[in-house]
Formats: structure tokens, sequence, C-alpha cells
């Protein structure tokens, strides 16, 4: 323990399921000085061990898990991990690209027992004969037949395993969805946290690895304890007066409703004031226990059971509490205890919501257009919870129609010839369906990362923008804009650059806010923190980086981290290029469209600035992604980075690798 | 303050918890200078099976080395510890 760098385990698991290996390898210290945690060392190792162009469900294909330096320490809200793969969901129809990239996931003991385990990373690859789990116990570490578990549902899985080994294990699990590789099947992580969105329970599932169990007795070395005990009550104070915590606490998510409600309008249901339906007196009569993940202040898991009628006993444990009217407004349902139904059936087969509801909404569409019927569902479909749910056990289980569903959007349009953007109106970027509707939020950086991202799902990326501009509520003024980013490390110089208007953009400069946002994402992601202090202003990175420094005794302030996280983003991004992603690939053609919501409600929804100035067009987006991409110091043709980039941040193997396949 | 002596009880209300467990970190970096949760003298523990819905499933137990030193009540965020027979 003593030649080991303060926070870190030192160590990470290679497992390669279809030979049997187990390895430990030690934690390099140049990995920990150039990609400093979970997501950072993550893409270094995928970036080593998966080979470009593997199929998703080859053997080849590598899950690496990270858990950041902060976790495993009281640090709040320090119990996020990160799990890196090449995705399932396919981002064309010929299915030749699928993303590489790292969901964020809660946890309460999974990470932290993972490190005390002895591993700071676990690298899984290849493909066992037979259903198994990983157990990793201290040094403990086995591949154990789970033919007796595979079929069963996550909270079943989770508990038998508890049974196993003790209730103080961390489990990550996968439920039939995942078994039968519906490409949006996700991994539940400790019962109430996920790792979706885009089929990394199908990933797991390829390689017949049904769950992974992680207990440890070492302990996490901090190096300076007596400030870094300071800091966190310090930290918690900041929490404790924050005047959204009692909410929060209370009711999760919804403790936020007003304005969560506004990201979820999607203008596809008559019914403009469907709040009422879900607002928080709702809730009191389900909402019967909250859990925290681990060291977190808040505790916004909030778990609800149906208590009475058709749909009783019906409990969602991952859901947070704002997804039940997500499910609601998109599938047009007027009842809590339905959209808990639904909820309740996704969470024990693993199934990733907003993918599901988007794709209830496609049948719904096919269904009216009269492209299918009877004969494809095996039952009459109407609008309502029960043919969703006999949807939810058709893809599932791959049966009738559930044998398209679950292979996602592309194979739908294949299947039925027709274009599921032009014809469908699916909001889709690199095969991904993102949770928010620029054209309902404005495009404000956060909405831009889903165009610049690789992985193209917020994953962490909550900043105050979080809340967005709405014609009935007042943006964030740009004062409180100004002190968020200057909570990122950014001088009031560089700021005043970073605030400045364009003709074609108002308040501030979109592509240098989508990019500080982008770099601080990957510090949270990568030392193991939750976004949701940050975008409400409870952690900042500045405060993050004296978090690593008491930690881990590593001298690096918030610039150091920001330019780290640069470079972590470069490689990513690199990475998918050597999958062959294009700059034609950041393009959410559907947000260019307006669309026109229902009556009575009735208006012409279109894809604005953040301070609502001015429509975007087309030409627009081309002309901040052009400035976007200029500023990162990429190829403004390719929208991808150049040698030159890559080598002056030190990544000269991608850099190599690149240039050998003339992408460069 | 140093209140040791005059608390006899930590008392943990298990409906508040929420198992983030912070007193359990606290616990060990203050007894033995690392996180390390199975060095913790306070254990919190899911208690009941199934784990899904059930409204009471956390167990919170102390080890005879406990010291009542209270570092786990103040850490907790939640209000889930207090102490009988002292002060904080």
């Amino acid at each position: 323990m003593e030649d080991k760098i303060c926070g870190y385990a030192g160590a990470a698991l290679f497992v390669d399921l279809t030979d049997e290996k187990i390895n430990k390898i030690p934690l390099d210290e140049e990995l920990i000085n150039k990609f400093f945690g979970a997501r950072g060392i993550n893409m270094a190792y995928i970036t080593k061990f998966l080979p470009a162009g593997v199929h998703p469900f080859s053997p080849e294909n590598v899950i690496v898990v990270g858990v950041g330096p902060l976790v495993g320490t009281p640090f709040p809200s320090a119990g996020k991990i990160c799990i890196t793969t090449k995705n399932a969901m396919p981002a064309d129809y010929d299915e030749r690209k699928c993303f590489v990239g790292s969901a964020k996931s809660g946890t309460r003991r999974f990470g932290p027992m993972l490190k005390m385990a002895g591993y700071d990373h676990l690298i899984i690859k290849g493909r066992s004969a037979k259903p198994v789990y990983l157990k990793i116990i201290d040094d403990d570490v086995e591949i154990v037949d789970a033919r007796d578990l595979w079929g069963k549902g996550i909270y079943e899985t989770e508990d038998e395993l508890r049974r196993r080994h003790g209730g103080d294990i961390g489990t990550m699990a996968i439920g039939p969805a995942g078994e039968n590789l519906v490409r949006f099947a996700y991994a539940t992580i400790d019962t109430s946290s996920t790792a979706g969105r885009s089929g990394i329970g199908a990933v797991m599932g390829s390689k017949n690895l049904k769950a992974i169990v992680a207990k440890g007795t070492k302990g996490t070395k901090i190096y300076n304890a007596k400030d870094f005990l300071k800091l966190v009550q310090r930290v918690r104070d900041r929490v404790a007066k924050h005047p959204g915590t009692a909410a929060l606490r209370k009711y999760g998510f919804m403790g936020y409703w007003e304005t969560w409600q506004l990201t979820l309008d999607r203008g596809s249901w008559a019914v403009h004031d469907y709040g009422h339906f879900f607002d928080r007196p709702n809730y009191d009569r389900m909402l019967f226990r909250f859990k925290a993940d681990a060291a977190c202040p808040l505790g916004c898991h909030g778990q609800l059971r149906v208590p009475e009628g058709s749909f009783k006993g019906s409990t969602t444990y991952t859901l947070n509490t704002s997804s039940n009217p997500r499910i609601g407004n998109t599938l047009q349902i007027n009842k809590l205890e339905e959209t808990l139904a639904i909820g309740s059936k996704l969470d024990a087969n693993g199934l990733d919501c907003t993918t599901f509801i988007n794709m209830c909404n496609v049948v719904a569409s096919l269904h009216e257009k009269g492209i299918i019927g009877k004969e494809e569902l095996g039952f009459e479909f109407s609008r309502e919870v029960n043919s969703y749910l006999k949807l939810l056990d058709l893809i599932v289980k791959r049966e009738k129609i559930g044998e398209v569903l679950a292979n996602g959007f592309f194979e739908v349009g294949k299947r039925f010839n027709v274009d599921v953007v032009k014809d469908l109106h699916i909001e889709l970027v690199k095969g991904v369906d993102p949770i928010y509707d620029a054209r309902f939020t404005s495009l404000d950086p956060l909405r831009c990362t889903y165009i610049t991202s690789p992985r193209p799902h917020h994953g962490g990326a909550h900043t105050i923008f979080v809340k967005p501009s709405d014609v009935a509520h007042s943006p964030t003024p740009i004062d409180a804009i100004r002190n968020h980013f200057r909570g990122m490390g950014f001088t009031d110089d560089e700021l005043d650059k970073m605030l400045v208007s364009s003709p074609i953009y108002a308040g501030f400069s979109l592509p240098k806010l989508t990019i500080a946002s982008e770099h601080a994402c990957v510090i949270y992601d990568s030392l193991g923190v939750c976004s949701i202090l940050a975008c409400l202003g409870m952690i900042d990175v500045i405060t993050l980086s004296e978090a690593y420094q008491l930690v881990t005794g590593i001298d690096k302030d918030a610039k150091d981290l920001m330019n780290c996280a640069e470079r972590v983003f470069n490689l990513e991004k690199a990475v998918n290029v050597r999958e062959g992603f294009k700059r034609e690939d950041d393009w959410l053609e559907e947000w260019l469209h307006p669309k026109r919501t229902p009556e009575p409600w009735g208006c012409q929804a279109a894809m604005t600035d953040y301070y609502r100035t001015r429509i975007l067009t087309r030409d627009d987006i081309h002309h901040l992604l052009d400035e976007y991409y200029e500023l990162r110091g990429w190829s403004v043709e390719k929208g991808i980075p150049t040698r030159e980039k890559l080598i002056a941040l030190g990544l000269e193997e991608i850099a190599e690798q690149l240039e050998k396949t003339k992408i460069l | 303050m140093n209140t040791e002596g005059k608390v006899k009880k930590i008392v943990a209300d298990t409906k508040v918890c929420k198992e983030c467990l912070t007193c359990m970190y606290t616990c060990s970096i203050v007894h033995y200078g690392e996180s390390n949760l199975s060095k913790s003298r306070i254990v919190v523990l899911p208690g009941e099976y199934p784990y899904i819905g059930s409204a009471s499933s956390v167990k919170i137990d102390f080890t005879n080395d406990c010291v009542l030193c209270q570092s786990c009540v103040r850490a907790c965020p939640y209000g889930a510890l207090s102490v009988i027979g002292g002060e904080m």
C-alpha cells in the first residue's frame, strides 16, 4: 500500500472470459498523470485492447469498468463509475458503425467495493461458453457458473447474489433483455442505478456475463485526511444550505418539477398541461423509500410502488422520479401508476426507458399508417398501457415484431421500408435517440453536446443549462452562467471572451461553452462524482481539484484537470474516428424541422438560441460546428482531430493508428 | 467538543437512513487513517430480502470497538444518527 499513489487502488483486473484467464495489471503512473481517472483511463485501455471495427457482440469487444480516485471516500456524491465499451445501437442502416463511449452510473457499493478489492479498473473481453458471473472478493477472483441465474430478472438475480456473498457486496447485473441481446438493454448497478443507454446490457449478454459482484477489505489511503474531511464538511454544508436540497430529498428529481417539466416537452401529446397528472402530490401515495448513491447527500433515487388497483405492487427502483412523467408525456398516459407498471417491467428486464418509449411511438406510427397490424403484433394495438406492456414482452423475448424492434430503429426502417428520420421523425444522432428535444429547450451547450459528443447522450453532461430557456420561464441570467463557468477555473478575461454574442447566437459563444461543458463533464465522470450536484452549483471543478489534490497528493489545479479532460475528450473522439465516425455523424437532422404540436395546444416549436432571439437554420448549425472544430484545433473540413493536435496532447499511439489507415 | 464519556449510546433511525455509507467512510478515516468500509465501527447493511419492495431494508449496527466518538453522527447528511445520554 505504501508505494501506491493515494486515492488509487493501483491495479486493473483483466479477465478473458474465453480462456478463463485472469490477470492483475499494475496501474501505470503515466496513465494516472495523463488520464487521471475512470472515464479517462477507461478510454486509454479501450484504445489499447479494443480492435477497430469489431461487432459490438464480438468476443473481441471489450468492457472496461472504471472507478475514479474520489470513489470510496466520503466526498459528497463520489459513487459514480464509468462503463466503457463499443455500444450496441447501430449508427447507420448498414450497422457498420457503433459508437464507443462511457456510460456513467451511480453505485452504492459496487464502485467503492471494486476499489477496496484492489482494482481501479476492470477489463473484460472474450465470451464464456456458458452463462457465468464474475466474483471479485479481494484477491479471490472467480468466473462462476450462472446457468441457474440466466433468465431471471435483475432484482431476483441481485438478491440471490446477496444471499450467496453477503449484503455488503456491490452488484452489476443484466436481465432477460441483455441476455437476449436487445440492442437497448442496460445493466443495473446496486439495484437502483443503470449503465445505459445504448446496450451495455446486451454487450454483457453477448459475453454470457450475467453479473459481476465485488467486495473488498483494502482501504483507500488519503494523502491529507484531515484537510480532506474539512473540505468534505464544507461541501456538505453547502448542500445543506442549498434551497433545493429539502425538495430533492423529499421527491427526488420531482423536487425540481417546475424545471424538469420543461425538459420533457416533446410536443407529441395534445395535453400540454400534463404536469398535474404527475405533480408531487401524486407521489405521496407511492414513494416508499429513497436510496442514496455512495456518499451522496441528496439521495434522489426515489423508489415507488403502486399501492392499489390493477397494477398494485408494481415497483421501480431505477427510474428517477422524473422518468415517470417522461413515460407519460411520450406515451400519452395520464396515470402515474400506469407509468410505474411500465417502469417496473423495464427494471426487471433491464431495458432502457427512453428508447423503449420512443420505440412504442414508432410502432404507433406504423400502426396508424397501416404498415403493421395484428399479424405482425399478435394483438390489437392501441395507445394504452396494456399494449405497451405487451410490446415490452415481445421486445425482451424477441418474438413477432419484437425481433425487429430489439435490433433498433434502423432495423425497423429496413424491415418496413420506411426512413426512420424522414418518415417517422425519430430524432437520431449516431444511432441514439436523445432524451431532450432542442426544439423545446433551445440549442444550449448541454443539448449541443448531443450533436458534438462521440457518445450522444448527456451521461453526466449536466451543467447549469439543465434548466432550459423557455418562453414561459425566464432563462438563466448571463451573470449566473458566468459564475457557473468561473467554477470551472476560467478567469474573468477568459469569461469575457466566452460570453459574447455573435450574429447568429446571442449571449455567449455556444461552441466555447459547449467545449468547456464537455471537459467539465469528463472531470466529473473521471473523478466519480455526480453532475446533478455540479449543475446545482454544490460542487464545481475548482472544488474537485482541491479534493483531488487532498486525496491523491498530485498537484493538479482546475486548469490542469481541464487540460487533462481535453486530452481524454480528444482520445474519445479519435477512437470513434477509428470506428469510422466522421463530421457528417455530428448531425441531428430532425431538430432542424419545426414541430407542429397537436391541437388545441397547437404551436410550431423550432430550435433557437438559448435566449430565444432567433431560429437556428441549417447554415447556422454548420457555422457553429465549423467554429467548434476550429476552437478544438481540429480539421474543420473533416470534423476530427488533426495529427498535430493529437501529438500535442500526447496521444501519439492513436495518431499513428489513424495515420496508418489514412484517416488523418 | 469532546463529549466522550457522557454519551451512552448512538441510535440509528433506519427509516431516515438512505444507505449512503458516509458514516462508514468517515469512521474508518478517523480511526484508521484510510477509507475502508470493512474497518468501520458502524456497519450499515441491507436488512431484508427481497431488497426490492421492502420499506425498511437497512440495518445499522456498531462493533464492539466503537468508542462513541460521534464522527458518524456528525457526518450523516440525513440526520439518521443521534446520541442518547450526552450532547453533540
